[in-house]
C-alpha cells in the first residue's frame, strides 16, 4: 500500500517542533504514521490545570494544511470547552483555520484555552453551566480532576 | 331549402346551355315535379329581380317566357334596366346567363370586372364528388319515398357534455352528438345518416359554409323495394358534394395567428381554433371520401399523409399533443409564456446540415449567367459568380404577380376540381368556367383558388462557401442595379443582358432618381446600398468598392467612428450626391438602434429606406433576441441580402433569424416557424428538414469550393492546401509546470464533480482550462497576471499596479499603501518594509511560503504584503470559496482578497532576467537555449522559430507567413522572439482601432514584411490574407471550424501558391484531448463559448474527458 509522500511542509513542521520546542508542549509523530502525533501539554500556571500533564492526539488529515489538524484530549479534563470525549471547542480548529497556522500555533492555542476557559462558548454543557453557576466550585472540581487524572503523568515529561 | 333552389337552378342552367338535356325535358310527364319546379323557379326569379317584385308579376313573367328562366330574367331586365331598384346585392349567379345576351359591350364588361370583387362571382359552387352513404329511415308507410326526388341534409348537434368530462377528444364528442338528418324537398324528415364520420364531415362543412350536399335515395334495403317502408329500414343515398365559392373567398383562417404576435394557441381551447380545426378535418375527410388526390403536394405533405399525420382521425390525436386542442401541458404553457426559453433547440448535426443545403445546391448548377456592366465593373467574374449575379438579379427583380409560378408553397396542395359526369348521358357536365384548380392547406384548412407560391422576398441568402467571393458577387449586383426602376411593371428585363441605368456624366442625377422622396417623407427612400459588416471588414469593403469600380462610377462612404457624417437633415439636403454604398458595422448599428429606442427618428440608419441592405457575415445575427439582430430587422430596405458562409452554425433556429431579416413570409413569423419547423424538429421529427429545404431552396444560393460546374470542372481552381500537425513535447521544466497546474486543476475539477457543482463553477473550470492551454503555449502565459480573465475589475487598482510593460510598479504600490494603510501602525510598517525590499530588488525567491513552507514559487503579494506561492494561495482561496467564505490573507486574515488583488513578485525578476539576456547581444540560438531557466523559449516557440529559420534559409522568405494564436500574450512573446531574430512582422489583434488594422493589413502586403501575427478571434472572419501562403496555428480552438475559417483567410480566391498550414500540438497535453474532441465533431465550442445552463449539462462529459 503506497502512501503518498509526506508534504514538505509537514516534514519541516515536525523538524521545527522538535528542534525548537515550545515550553510546556511536547509533540512527537508516530514512527509508522508521520501524520499522527502524540502530544503532551502541561497545565498552565495559575489555572486549575496547573500541575497536570494532559495527553492529546493530533492528526494531520490528507488536506492539511488546507484543512485544520484534528486534535483531541486523551486525558480526562474538566473544562467547559472540552467534552467528555476530549473534543475541543476552538475556532481555529474549525472555521477560523488558516493554512498559515501550524501544529505549533494550534497547540499554543489549546494551552491558552486551558488558561482561559470560555463557558460562553461551551462544548460540554453541564461543565459550562457549572462554571457559570458556581465558578469556584467548578474550578475546584477541575483541580480535583487534574490531580486525579493528569498529575500522575508528571514523571513522563521531559523526554 | 336553399339547396333545392341551387339544384334546380343548376338544372336550368344546363338546359339553357345545352338545350335538350334539361331536367324538365327529362321528365316532361311528371306533373308534380313540374309544378314544383315552377314554384322554385319563381322564387329564384324573385330573388334575382328583387323581392319587391310581387309573385303575380313574376308568374306573368314566367308564363310569358314559357317557363324559361333566362328568358324571364331577360325580359324583366329589358324592361327595367333603368329602374333604380335593381339590387346589385342579390345573388348574382344568374347574371352569367344574362350577360351572354345583354352585357356584351366591352364597357360593361370592364365595369363588371371592377364590380366583381364586391358582388359578382364566377360560379356558385363546384362539384367535388359523389359518394354513397347509408342511412336509416325515420318514416314509415307506403310510397312515401320518391326515388327521383332530391333530398337535403340537415344536421342537428346536441351539445351534451361528454360523460367523462373534457378528456374526450372534440371529434369523438361531435360524432356522438351530431345527428345528420335528410329531408325531402317538402321538409319531411326521411331518415338519418348513421355513419358518424360522414355526419361529422357533412355537418361541419355545412356549418362552415364550405360545402353543399344534395342527395338522392338510390335504394331502400328492404324486401318491398321501397314501396313500403318501416322504421329503421336501411337506405342507400347518393350524396353529391359541392364546394362553395364562398369557401375560397373567406378570410384566411390562419391570418390572425400569422399576423399577431400572439401565440398560435391563444388561450386554452379557443372556440375559433376548434372550429378551424373541425373544418380542416372535415375537408380532409371530404377529399378522402371523394378520392381526390392532390395534383401537387410537397414531399413533406405526402409524407405526412402517408404517416397518417393528416388523416382525419389521426390528426385529432396528433393535435391533441400540441397546443391546438387547448389541453396544454404545463411545459407548453411555460413555453408560450417564456418563448425565449426555446431559443436553444437541439443542435443540428452535419448530416442534417448537408441535407439542408443539398436542395439549395441542386438547382444552382443550371442558373444562367449574367454579365455585370463592363464599363463600370472592372473585375471579370468567374462563371459561378456570373451565375450568382443572375440569381441575385432575378431575386431582386421578382415581380410579385409573376405568372409563371415556380414552386408551390410547401404547406399547400394543388387539387383539380373533379369533373362531373351526367349519369344518364355519360356526358361531362361543363359549367363553363375556367377554374380547374384549387389549393388547399391541409395544415390550416385554408382554401384558395389562387396559386400559392412560395412567397419570395426581394433578396436572399448568399451562402457561398468562404473564399468564393461573396463580396465581389454582391458588388457586381450593386453595379448592375444601381438605379433600379421601382415600377414593378417595368421589371420585364432580360436578365441575361441587364441594361443598367447608369449615372454617366451627361445625365443629371436628379432626373434618374427613381423614388419620389415626397411619398416617403418619414422614411426617405434612397438609392444607397447599406452594407453591415464586422468592424474588421469595414475598410475591406470600402476598398473593394473602389477596386472593382471604374473611376467615378460608384461612391462609397464609411459610417463608423465618432464622426459619422450622416444625419437625417444631411440626407435630405444631399439627395443628389448620396453615396451608392454606405458601409457600417454591427456595432454602430446596434448602438444607434439603442439610441433610436430612446430618442426616435434621430438615427439616419433607421429613418431612411435603403435601396438594399446587405448583412455581411450575417450569422452574427443568428440569435434573434440579441439587440444586434433586432437592429438589423428594423432596417428599412427594398431589397435585403444576407451573406454568410455558415447560415446554420449550430441550431436550426440560426437560419430563422436570417429568414426573419429577409421578411420571407410566412416563415419570418416565429410562431409559424416554430409550429411547422422548430417544434417538429425538436420532437426529432426529421420531416421538419423537408420543410426547411422548401423554405431555403428559393432563398439560398450556396456553392462550395469543391463543387463542379456542368462540365465537371471545379468551379474554382485553388492551389492545394496542406495541413500538418506537428506534435511537440514539453521541456522538462515546462512539463513540471504543466503537471503541477494540471494536477491542481484536476483536483478542483474532481472536487466540483464530487460536490455536484460543476455547473455553478463553470466559469472557473473554463478558466482552469484556459490556464492549461496557455501553459502549452508558454508557461509564462499562465503565470502572468495579464492572461487571467478579470472577473471583477473594481477600482482599476490592479491595472495601475503595473506599468505599461506589465512590470510591477513598486513606487505606485508604496504610494497606494501609504495612503490606504498608512495609519495602521505595525502592519503598515511591515508593508512598507516589504515594499522597500521589493524596490531594492531583494530576492524574494528565498522567502518561505506560509502555506507550503517551501521557497516561493510564482510568489504573489497580497495587499497586506504577505506573500505566498500563487498556487498555494489560490488553493486556499478555492477552499474558502467552497466553504462560502471570501479569500483572506492566511497570515493576518486581512481580506477579502480575490485573485485579482494578488501581485506577482517574480514578474519583475523575469523581466530583469530577460533584459539581461538581450544584453548578451549575440543573436544566435544559444540565447534561447531551451534549458534556460527563464523558459524564454517554450517548446512551441522553439518549433516555430525553427520553422521560420528554415523558411528563411530555404527560400529567402519569399513566402509570407501568418501566425495565429488565441492569446495575445502569446503573440507578445512571439513578437519578442521575432524581433530578436530579425524577422520583420506586423500584428493584428482585437485591441487595435480600425485605422490601425487597415494600416497593418496594407503593410503586410508590402514586400519586406514577412510575417503577420493575428489573434485567432480577431482575424477569423473576412480578412483577406492571400499575400501569405504559410500559416501557423499556435494553439487549437475548441471548434475546428474557427481554425478552418482562419486558414481560409489565406486559402481563398486570389491565392496563387500552394498553402501549407502547420498546427502545433503538445503531446500528452490538454491540446491533444481537444483535438480528439474536435474530431468527434462534438463541438464543445457552443458549450464553452456561451454560458447557457442547458448546454452546459451536455458538456460535462467533455470536461471529464479533458481531465481524464
Amino acid at each position: 500500500m503506497a502512501t503518498p509522500p509526506l508534504p514538505k511542509r509537514i516534514i519541516k513542521e515536525t523538524e521545527r517542533l522538535i528542534a525548537d520546542a515550545v515550553p510546556g508542549i511536547n509533540a512527537k509523530p508516530h514512527e509508522e504514521n508521520l501524520r499522527y502525533f502524540d502530544v503532551d501539554i502541561t497545565g498552565p500556571e495559575q489555572s486549575p490545570f496547573e500541575g497536570g500533564v494532559f495527553k492529546l492526539e493530533l492528526f494531520l488529515p490528507e488536506e492539511y494544511p488546507m484543512s485544520p489538524p484534528k486534535v483531541r484530549f486523551l486525558t480526562k479534563i474538566y473544562h467547559p470547552n472540552i467534552d467528555k470525549l476530549g473534543r475541543i471547542c476552538l475556532d481555529i480548529l474549525k472555521d477560523k483555520w488558516s493554512p498559515a497556522l501550524q501544529i505549533r500555533t494550534v497547540l499554543l492555542s489549546i494551552q491558552a484555552l486551558l488558561s482561559a476557559p470560555n463557558p460562553d462558548d461551551p462544548l460540554a454543557n453541564d461543565v459550562a453551566q457549572h462554571w457559570k453557576d458556581n465558578e469556584q466550585e467548578a474550578i475546584a472540581k477541575a483541580r480535583e480532576w487534574t490531580q486525579t487524572y493528569a498529575e500522575r503523568k508528571m514523571s513522563k515529561i521531559g523526554i | 331549402m336553399a339547396y333545392d333552389f341551387g339544384n334546380n337552378f343548376y338544372s336550368n342552367g344546363e338546359s339553357s346551355s345545352s338545350s335538350n338535356s334539361s331536367f324538365l325535358d327529362t321528365f316532361p310527364g311528371d306533373n308534380r315535379n313540374f309544378e314544383f319546379s315552377t314554384d322554385i323557379n319563381l322564387r329564384e326569379l324573385q330573388s334575382i329581380v328583387g323581392s319587391e317584385v310581387s309573385l303575380p308579376v313574376l308568374e306573368n313573367l314566367w308564363n310569358a317566357s314559357s317557363g324559361n328562366l333566362e328568358k324571364a330574367i331577360n325580359s324583366y331586365f329589358d324592361n327595367n334596366m333603368n329602374k333604380e331598384n335593381l339590387d346589385m346585392n342579390t345573388p348574382t349567379t344568374p347574371r352569367r346567363n344574362v350577360k351572354s345576351t345583354n352585357y356584351h359591350s366591352p364597357e360593361i364588361e370592364v365595369s363588371r370586372k371592377k364590380a366583381r370583387k364586391h358582388i359578382a362571382r364566377d360560379w356558385e359552387r363546384k362539384y367535388l364528388g359523389s359518394i354513397v352513404v347509408s342511412g336509416q329511415s325515420t318514416i314509415m308507410g307506403e310510397n312515401v319515398i320518391n326515388f327521383k326526388e332530391k333530398i337535403t341534409f340537415e344536421s342537428q348537434v346536441y351539445y351534451q357534455k361528454p360523460i367523462r368530462g373534457r378528456k374526450r377528444s372534440k371529434l369523438q364528442s361531435c360524432w356522438q352528438h351530431t345527428v345528420l338528418k335528410f329531408k325531402s324537398t317538402d321538409g319531411t324528415q326521411l331518415g338519418i345518416i348513421n355513419d358518424s364520420k360522414i355526419s361529422f364531415m357533412v355537418s361541419n362543412l355545412i356549418d362552415a359554409g364550405v360545402c353543399e350536399f344534395e342527395g338522392q335515395i338510390l335504394l331502400v334495403g328492404n324486401d318491398n323495394c321501397g314501396e313500403k317502408i318501416e322504421y329503421n329500414d336501411e337506405m342507400y343515398i347518393e350524396m353529391k358534394i359541392y364546394i362553395l365559392h364562398a369557401a375560397f373567398s373567406r378570410e384566411p383562417i390562419f391570418t390572425i395567428s400569422r399576423e399577431n404576435n400572439k401565440h398560435i394557441s391563444s388561450g386554452p381551447g379557443s372556440v375559433a381554433d376548434h372550429k378551424a380545426n373541425d373544418r380542416k378535418i372535415a375537408l380532409l375527410s371530404a377529399f378522402e371520401q371523394c378520392v381526390m388526390k392532390a395534383k401537387q403536394s410537397s414531399v413533406l405533405t405526402q409524407e405526412h399523409k402517408l404517416a397518417g399525420t393528416l388523416d382525419a382521425e389521426k390528426i385529432e390525436e396528433h393535435f391533441q399533443n400540441e397546443e391546438w386542442t387547448g389541453f396544454k401541458s404545463a411545459s407548453s404553457i411555460q413555453q408560450s409564456l417564456f418563448p425565449s426559453n426555446n431559443e436553444e433547440g437541439p443542435s443540428i448535426n452535419d448530416q442534417q446540415l448537408n441535407a439542408l443545403y443539398e436542395k439549395a445546391q441542386m438547382a444552382d448548377m443550371n442558373i444562367p449567367e449574367a454579365e455585370p456592366p463592363a464599363h463600370t465593373f472592372l473585375y471579370s467574374l468567374r462563371r459561378y459568380q456570373k451565375q450568382a449575379l443572375h440569381w441575385m438579379l432575378s431575386k431582386e427583380m421578382l415581380d410579385p404577380d409573376q405568372l409563371t409560378p415556380t414552386s408551390l408553397h410547401p404547406l399547400w396542395e394543388e387539387y383539380e376540381f373533379p369533373v362531373q359526369i351526367n349519369h344518364e348521358t355519360g356526358e361531362i357536365i361543363d359549367d363553363g368556367f375556367s377554374n380547374k384548380l384549387f389549393y388547399f392547406n391541409p395544415y390550416t384548412g385554408e382554401l384558395s383558388l389562387d396559386f400559392q407560391k412560395v412567397d419570395q422576398c426581394r433578396g436572399g441568402i448568399l451562402a457561398d462557401e468562404m473564399g468564393l467571393g461573396k463580396t465581389i458577387e454582391i458588388l457586381s449586383l450593386i453595379h448592375s442595379v444601381k438605379y433600379p426602376t421601382i415600377d414593378p411593371n417595368q421589371v420585364d428585363v432580360d436578365l441575361n443582358q441587364v441594361d443598367v441605368v447608369d449615372l454617366t456624366e451627361d445625365v443629371k442625377p436628379s432626373t434618374i432618381r427613381p423614388v419620389s422622396l415626397s411619398t416617403y417623407e418619414a422614411y426617405p427612400a434612397i438609392k444607397t446600398t447599406l452594407i453591415v459588416c464586422p468592424m474588421s471588414l469595414l475598410s475591406q469593403w470600402r476598398d473593394e468598392v473602389y477596386n472593382v469600380s471604374a473611376q467615378d462610377t460608384m461612391t462609397v462612404e464609411v459610417y463608423y467612428g465618432k464622426k459619422r457624417n450622416w444625419d437625417l437633415k444631411a440626407i435630405r439636403a444631399r439627395r443628389a450626391d448620396l453615396p451608392d454604398v454606405l458601409v457600417t458595422t454591427y456595432g454602430v448599428l446596434m448602438s444607434e438602434f439603442s439610441d433610436e429606442e430612446n430618442k426616435p427618428t434621430t438615427s439616419p440608419l433607421f429613418n431612411v429606406e435603403f435601396l438594399r441592405v446587405v448583412l455581411d457575415e450575417a450569422h452574427v445575427i443568428k440569435s434573434r433576441s440579441t439587440k444586434t439582430a433586432k437592429a438589423c430587422y428594423s432596417l428599412r430596405a427594398e431589397r435585403r441580402w444576407a451573406l454568410t458562409g455558415t447560415p446554420i452554425q449550430n441550431r436550426l433556429e440560426d437560419i430563422f433569424s436570417l429568414v426573419h431579416f429577409l421578411r420571407h413570409e410566412p416563415w419570418s413569423n416565429f410562431q409559424f416557424w416554430k409550429k411547422f419547423i422548430q417544434n417538429p424538429f425538436d420532437k426529432k421529427d426529421i420531416r421538419a428538414l423537408g420543410v426547411v429545404q422548401g423554405v431555403l431552396e428559393p432563398l439560398v444560393l450556396r456553392r462550395t469550393k469543391n463543387m463542379r460546374d456542368i462540365n465537371g470542372q471545379p468551379i474554382i481552381d485553388l492551389p492545394s492546401k496542406e495541413v500538418e500537425i506537428e506534435y511537440l513535447e514539453f521541456s522538462p521544466e515546462e512539463q513540471d509546470i504543466y503537471d503541477s497546474i494540471y494536477t491542481h486543476s484536476k483536483t478542483k475539477f474532481n472536487y466540483y464533480v464530487k460536490s455536484g457543482s460543476i455547473l455553478s463553477h463553470y466559469a472557473h473550470i473554463f478558466q482552469l482550462l484556459v490556464r492549461l492551454r496557455q501553459v502549452c503555449d508558454h508557461p509564462i502565459l499562465a503565470i502572468s497576471k495579464h492572461t487571467i480573465i478579470n472577473e471583477d475589475d473594481e477600482e482599476g487598482v490592479n491595472e495601475s499596479a503595473f506599468d505599461e510593460e506589465g512590470n510591477l510598479n513598486i513606487d505606485h504600490l508604496i504610494e497606494r499603501f501609504m495612503t490606504n494603510y498608512g495609519e495602521r501602525g505595525n502592519s503598515a510598517n511591515y508593508q512598507i518594509e516589504m515594499l522597500e525590499k521589493l524596490k531594492y530588488g531583494e530576492d524574494f525567491s528565498n522567502r518561505e511560503c506560509p502555506i507550503c513552507y517551501d521557497n516561493l514559487v510564482n510568489g504573489v503579494l497580497m495587499p497586506c504584503m504577505h506573500s505566498a506561492c500563487r498556487q498555494c494561495i489560490m488553493e486556499y482561496f478555492q477552499n474558502q470559496e467552497l466553504l462560502g467564505k471570501s479569500g483572506q490573507c492566511p497570515v493576518c486574515r486581512r481580506g477579502p482578497i480575490t485573485e485579482n488583488d494578488l501581485l506577482d513578485i517574480n514578474k519583475k525578476n523575469d523581466e530583469k532576467a530577460a533584459s539581461s539576456n538581450t544584453n548578451d547581444e549575440n543573436n544566435d540560438m544559444s540565447t534561447f537555449d531551451e534549458s534556460d531557466a527563464n523558459l524564454k523559449l517554450s517548446a512551441k516557440l522553439g518549433a516555430l522559430l525553427r520553422r521560420l529559420n528554415n523558411l528563411r534559409q530555404d527560400n529567402k522568405m519569399t513566402e509570407k507567413c501568418v501566425i495565429f494564436s488565441q492569446f495575445t500574450s502569446m503573440l507578445d512573446l512571439i513578437g519578442d522572439v521575432l524581433t530578436k531574430e530579425n524577422f520583420s512582422f506586423v500584428r493584428l489583434d482585437g485591441t487595435q482601432q480600425q485605422t490601425d488594422r487597415e494600416r497593418v493589413l496594407k503593410d503586410f502586403k508590402k514586400p519586406g514584411i514577412d510575417i503577420i501575427l493575428i489573434s485567432l478571434r480577431a482575424g477569423g472572419v473576412g480578412l483577406n490574407l492571400t499575400a501569405a501562403s504559410r500559416a501557423f496555428l499556435m494553439d487549437p480552438w475548441w471548434n475546428s471550424s474557427i481554425e478552418d475559417q482562419a486558414v481560409d483567410r489565406v486559402h481563398r480566391i486570389g491565392q496563387k501558391r500552394e498553402v501549407r498550414v502547420t498546427r502545433f500540438i503538445i503531446k500528452n497535453s490538454i491540446e491533444e484531448k481537444m483535438l480528439s474532441i474536435q474530431k468527434r465533431k462534438n463541438a464543445i465550442a457552443c458549450g464553452l463559448g456561451m454560458s447557457k445552463d442547458e448546454l452546459k449539462a451536455h458538456r460535462i462529459e467533455d470536461l471529464r474527458e479533458l481531465f481524464s
